[in-house]
């Protein structure tokens, strides 16, 4: 295993404008949209960490000079379930489930990363531990310098504050018995209880508005909506304590062709206006292409590959990442033709027993008998380009997919 | 004359809420070894269709019109006669094959009780037989894992057991309802590999039903594109893909995402799916059309042939050279 530092793939002063941490002008429309003031994204020398982290925290400067440190930072992150065997004795000892085994990545802020793998991978897990919602096992999640282990109960209320979730399926995330209104005034009424109604209101009405929805459905109850609409609705209620991350979990899975274009664009655009730093986590490599400016492949909890979007799509190293691509199928016969799509054998191995050394080895077409020994390096192409296999550059049947995207 | 003939099929459910016209007046056919993509958001009846065709409607489901199979109309036909055909003419799979396998049975007893019933084979040759189609769809180790549960597969294995389950009794016509939708993409690409390779060996007619474009493209001959319980339009995959001349089929699929380019913003088609319980009287797309014009709200357009495209048919009032 190579030293958790060299597995890191920051590249905060590699961005380009989308990623500036400066706020984006709002949105140029003539549409009279109340754009909610921007969350702080301009502060990303945020109050609480001290000064002297901060600087220490590998922040470069940006363009602009000032120090652009990564609003999040997973260092060698373990999550691990207690498994009970099947038929096993009350007081045989369980067994451990690597879900996450072993990862690290920096996000800047205003950044989307996406995380794409098949079930199993991992991904939803890596995203309950960067929330909170499960404790993990090992390594560290720094939050703005924090680290989210050591945190007190009241810092942890604040961090919730500060990173919301988008689910999957947008109408068993809502509560059936609640108003729209309600439940998008709910973060804010739990988290700031001070705040007047009449400001409370005012805000979940200018959210509706923004994430497109007709502010006077406000008394309606989500059974009444499409499943595109309720998925509007659970965006707003994950924006009205104006987060710096947004975690989305499988966000446009259950939609259809023609909503899931309006929800991607939409939180692509939010994402822009407000400066949010964002995870996007879903199966569909083409979702995530279009949306995120860098992009992690995992398999089996572990990392495969990161890259820039571009470059992961048009240039794939890892066999993985190659195989998932020509998966993807494309929507033009012509082309799907001419392609040679050779398919991936076998299926995920199951995550209690894993694969020694290279966990993708039993379905790679490349593996090598040293890939059961050991992990492989992490090596660094440049440009933040990383990728976990030493015989990324040998030839192999998953090459055409290099050739594929253009 | 072609295997299956669907004629002005419509389908309406009786609910609490009034009338759910599912289907209304679908017309298509399938010949012999052909295979038809039926593409269509939730809600567009591609299913119910399929359902309707297989008599599996639920209690407060109606299908009137013709469902020809053989020169004979399904819909007519008693439940033995239907059993006959369901059994050894159509085989059908479906989007989750853990809720269609029988948790409680091993695979050995659920694929054999096919051959048995519909067969009169002895228990011991259909298992036999059995084994020999987990072969032919690549499970590995099947004589072995042939007397294990289903829930001891993945979901993966589990459609392919479906797959051969489904062709037992070779049908000549296999219905395909989302049979990749819950399987990872890797699994999917495998999924459908051997369905390609079915329709070789066995000369297989495939009716694909499915959301994902990308599917399609890869793997039938012809698709149709139903909105609203009708058919908007309908032609050889590749023209259909390379001019589509339906608002609907256009949109749809410029607001795939694609892995091969990069668009900045998805192009999206405005608007809900519409609400099948009140449905507009002419076209079903007229609320989300950017080419909506006098007619449409109030005149059900006719499915066509597209003018210049001889081999498309679309039911759409708007001149195909405008759409585009």
């Amino acid at each position: 295993m190579t030293d958790p530092k060299d597995d890191k793939f920051t590249e905060a002063e590699g961005r380009d404008a989308a990623g500036d941490p400066i706020p984006a002008a709002p949105p140029a429309s003539g549409t009279p949209v109340a754009t909610p003031p921007s969350p702080a994204p301009a502060e990303v020398a945020h109050k609480d960490a001290p000064v002297a982290e901060r600087a220490g925290n590998g922040g470069r400067p940006d363009r602009t000079g000032r120090l652009a440190a990564p609003i999040l930072r997973v260092e060698d992150l373990r999550v691990a379930f207690d498994i009970r065997p099947r038929g096993a004795w009350p007081w045989t000892p369980s067994k451990k489930l690597h879900a996450v085994g072993g990862i690290s990545f920096d996000l800047a802020p205003g950044e989307s990363l996406g995380v794409v793998g098949e079930s199993g991978s991992g991904k939803s897990t890596l995203a309950r531990a960067i929330v909170g919602t499960i404790a993990s096992t090992g390594g560290r999640i720094e939050f703005e310098g924090q680290d989210l282990a050591s945190m007190t109960e009241r810092q942890r209320r604040v961090h919730r504050k500060d990173v919301q979730m988008v689910f999957q399926d947008p109408l068993a995330a809502l509560n059936p018995r609640m108003t729209v209104g309600d439940i998008i005034a709910e973060p804010l009424v739990t988290h700031e209880p001070k705040t007047p109604r009449k400001e409370v209101r005012r805000r979940v009405a200018e959210l509706m508005e923004r994430v497109g929805l007709l502010p006077n459905l406000v008394n309606r109850y989500p059974h009444e909506f499409s499943g595109g609409q309720c998925q509007r609705i659970g965006i707003a209620r994950a924006l009205i304590l104006k987060p710096k991350l947004l975690i989305c979990d499988e966000p446009v899975s259950a939609l259809d062709v023609s909503v899931q274009a309006q929800v991607v664009n939409l939180l692509k655009e939010l994402q822009r206006d407000m400066g949010l730093a964002m995870i996007f986590i879903a199966h569909d490599l083409s979702v995530v292409k279009h949306i995120s400016d860098r992009i992690v492949v995992m398999y089996l909890g572990r990392v495969m590959e990161v890259a820039k979007s571009k470059a992961l799509t048009t240039s794939p190293e890892h066999p993985y990442t190659q195989a998932l691509i020509a998966s993807v199928p494309i929507p033009d016969p012509v082309l799907e033709r001419k392609r040679q799509r050779p398919v991936l054998g076998g299926e995920l191995p199951s995550p209690m027993n894993p694969p020694s050394g290279c966990v993708f080895r039993t379905r790679c077409p490349k593996a090598h008998p040293d890939c059961a020994e050991g992990l492989p390096p992490m090596l660094d192409l440049g440009d933040g380009h990383r990728v976990a296999c030493p015989y990324h550059e040998e030839p192999s049947v998953l090459d055409s997919a290099r050739q594929m995207a253009g | 004359m072609a295997l299956l003939d669907i004629e002005d099929l419509r389908v309406t459910f009786t609910t609490g809420d009034g009338e759910v016209n599912a289907v209304n007046g679908v017309s298509f056919s399938v010949e012999e070894g052909e295979t038809l993509a039926i593409v269509g958001e939730s809600g567009s009846g591609k299913s119910q269709t399929a359902f309707a065709a297989m008599g599996l409607l639920a209690r407060n489901g109606r299908a009137t019109g013709q469902i020809r199979y053989d020169g004979r109309n399904l819909l007519e036909l008693k439940q033995k006669e239907l059993n006959r055909v369901r059994s050894e003419e159509i085989g059908m799979i479906f989007q989750d094959p853990m809720t269609s396998l029988n948790p409680y049975m091993r695979i050995s007893e659920q694929m054999a009780e096919v051959l048995t019933l519909h067969k009169g084979m002895t228990k011991r040759d259909a298992i036999a037989e059995a084994t020999k189609m987990l072969d032919a769809v690549k499970i590995p180790d099947a004589k072995n894992r042939i007397t294990m549960f289903p829930h001891e597969f993945s979901g993966g294995m589990r459609q392919r057991i479906m797959i051969a389950m489904a062709l037992l009794c070779q049908p000549r016509l296999l219905i395909a309802d989302e049979p990749t939708t819950a399987l990872d993409v890797t699994v999917q690409a495998q999924i459908m590999e051997l369905m390609a390779e079915i329709r070789q060996e066995f000369g297989t007619a495939i009716i694909l039903i499915t959301h994902d474009l990308g599917i399609v493209a890869d793997t039938c001959e012809r698709t149709l594109v139903m909105y609203g319980g009708q058919i908007m339009e309908t032609g050889p995959t590749d023209t259909l893909f390379e001019r589509p001349t339906h608002p609907y089929t256009l949109g749809l699929l410029r607001a795939v995402p694609r892995i091969d380019r990069d668009d900045e913003t998805l192009s999206t088609i405005a608007g809900e799916p519409p609400d099948m319980s009140r449905l507009p009287k002419g076209c079903p797309f007229t609320p989300r059309c950017a080419w909506a014009h006098g007619p449409c709200p109030t005149v059900r357009p006719e499915l066509l042939p597209a003018e210049g495209y001889p081999m498309l048919r679309r039911a759409c009032h708007a001149p195909v050279e405008e759409v585009k």
